[in-house]
């Protein structure tokens, strides 16, 4: 059985889920959610950058790739956020996405503190 | 005077097929970056390197975490994969003819997923591509654009390896069934082959057929019936038209001069013979698409919109669709080359034989769209001359029956 070690870390991203995407290759995973924190810390700068200038087009264009991204990598939590922020965009409510955005934030960094935490063993 | 020039009686020898377009060094060499930049294929043993015979599959997913995970999965599954992270660069690796397949996300910069598949629909006709699109849950209107669009499959975000594995396989077993577009084709060259005058017609016309599908489907009465995979049964069936052939006697097919009335009597049972042949077919196995248009085009091609053609005398638009786009192309193919009964003639003078019919011999909406793609078709017609030294790459026809 594969498991994550942490509570916190299980949390954040579903390992077992994201183990079976990546064949139950460990390495691979890991290489997996370092691709993945780069990818969303990118994203959230181009984000907050299209909220600064009011592109909610380009705000819902951003959260559709990055909410594929965390389907894809198990980070559940963080997927739901960002799905809630582009839902806010395609209805076209500023306030809303700045409010959306601040919880996809909090999600985030709830996210990197835990993968630290994140360390994958098997037993069995 | 159109009747004999249009009856395209006496026909046909053996020619190659051509095959189409090579993506720039250039577009190949910055996707094999990409793809370098994304992945190392050598993590962890999971995955083995396997000669170049696997399956090529492209993945279009501008979401690299994604793609990281499909391409992982795919190269497991021991297919060859590349990753390109828009549709514009899919599209030209795609022309090069090493991808059977492409997994494609929705939303992507330059090109969305549906508009690739069209585009793949559209353009890329020497082999089938499978097209599995990504889509998240609740998202039906993208299923139901897709399917417009001519994708074969779908695979939902997040994707679960197995699902994954099980689409792919369907695809496999698809791709195999091209190997029944060349029987058709095979078939249809062999009804021919009695003939020794027409060459590459087949070829031509069914490239003719395609351009003037492919317009009517952006025009809004035609939008409904002609989608990706209309144009592509068009374009797979139209060079069955005359398949009837093969029951008329080499005394009235063979004749090298101009048919008695009695003569042209027989000649026209092509029609019915084929047609009848193919709707015997179709009553067992209803739901072959293509079996239903070759049987329409066989039966009607001769039909005019005046009504006064044959075998039944139909009007009109209760003529199928398919037997008045094939008229046209059937048409003009004959006119623009040599027949032993007429020399061949510029494409102007044949435009203006075309024009001349709209209405009376020709659906004016499929003349309209004839003038309209004409430059298209002067190069089709151009680059597929028989005559000409730049025609005729490998025999993929030939090849295939080897
Ligand atoms: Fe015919
Ligand atoms: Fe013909």
């Amino acid at each position: 059985m594969i498991q994550a070690q942490t509570e916190a870390a299980t949390t954040v991203v579903d390992v077992d889920e994201l183990l079976s995407r990546c064949l139950g290759n460990l390495e691979f995973a890991e290489r997996i959610i370092a691709i993945f924190q780069a990818r969303c810390s990118t994203d959230l700068e181009q984000l907050e950058e299209a909220i600064d200038q009011q592109d909610l087009q380009r705000v819902a264009a951003v959260a559709h790739r990055l909410k594929g991204a965390c389907a894809n990598a198990a980070a559940h939590p963080l997927c739901e956020r960002i799905s809630q922020l582009r839902q806010a965009a395609c209805a076209n409510a500023l306030d809303d996405v700045t409010a959306r955005f601040q919880e996809v934030q909090d999600e985030w960094a709830h996210f990197v503190a835990a993968v630290p935490e994140l360390q994958w063993k098997t037993d069995g | 005077m159109a009747e004999t020039l249009i009856d395209t009686s006496v026909l046909t020898a053996d020619a190659p097929r051509q095959e189409i377009v090579v993506a720039t060094v250039a577009d190949l060499a910055a996707a094999t970056r990409n793809t370098a930049l994304l992945r190392d294929t050598s993590v962890a043993g999971v995955c083995h390197s396997a000669p170049d015979s696997r399956l090529g599959v492209l993945v279009v997913e501008d979401d690299c975490v994604s793609a990281e995970l499909l391409a992982n999965s795919l190269e497991c599954f021991g297919y060859r994969v590349t990753v390109v992270e828009d549709g514009l660069e899919a599209f030209e690796l795609v022309r090069t003819g090493d991808y059977r397949m492409v997994v494609s996300g929705w939303e992507m910069p330059e090109m969305t997923g549906a508009e690739l598949c069209r585009r793949i629909r559209q353009r890329d006709w020497s082999r089938y591509v499978y097209f599995v699109l990504l889509t998240s849950h609740n998202e039906l209107g993208h299923i139901v654009e897709g399917l417009k669009a001519g994708a074969d499959d779908f695979l939902t975000k997040p994707f679960q390896v197995e699902e994954l594995r099980a689409r792919l396989r369907t695809g496999e077993r698809v791709l195999s069934l091209e190997s029944r577009d060349v029987m058709l084709f095979t078939l249809a060259k062999m009804t021919e082959s009695r003939d020794i005058e027409t060459g590459m017609h087949l070829e031509r016309m069914r490239e003719y057929c395609r351009i003037l599908a492919e317009e009517l489907s952006h025009w809004t009465e035609f939008k409904s019936t002609v989608d990706g995979e209309y144009i592509e049964l068009l374009y797979l069936t139209s060079p069955l038209h005359d398949i009837g052939k093969v029951g008329i006697p080499d005394r009235v097919l063979l004749k090298p001069g101009r048919l008695t009335p009695e003569e042209f009597e027989i000649m026209k049972l092509h029609t019915t013979i084929g047609g009848e042949t193919l709707a015997a077919a179709t009553s067992q196995h209803q739901d072959a698409r293509f079996l239903t248009m070759a049987r329409d085009i066989a039966f009607t091609h001769h039909e005019r919109f005046d009504g006064k053609g044959y075998p039944r005398g139909m009007a009109g638009r209760d003529i199928p669709l398919c037997g008045r786009v094939t008229a046209v192309a059937d048409v003009y193919d004959a006119l623009t080359t040599r027949r032993v009964y007429k020399p061949k003639f510029s494409h102007q003078r044949a435009r203006e034989i075309i024009v001349e019919g709209a209405g009376t011999q020709f659906d004016p909406d499929v003349v309209k769209a004839f003038l309209r793609r004409e430059q298209e078709i002067t190069e089709v017609a151009r680059s597929m001359d028989e005559n000409s030294a730049a025609a005729m790459p490998v025999p993929a026809m030939k090849a295939a029956m080897a």
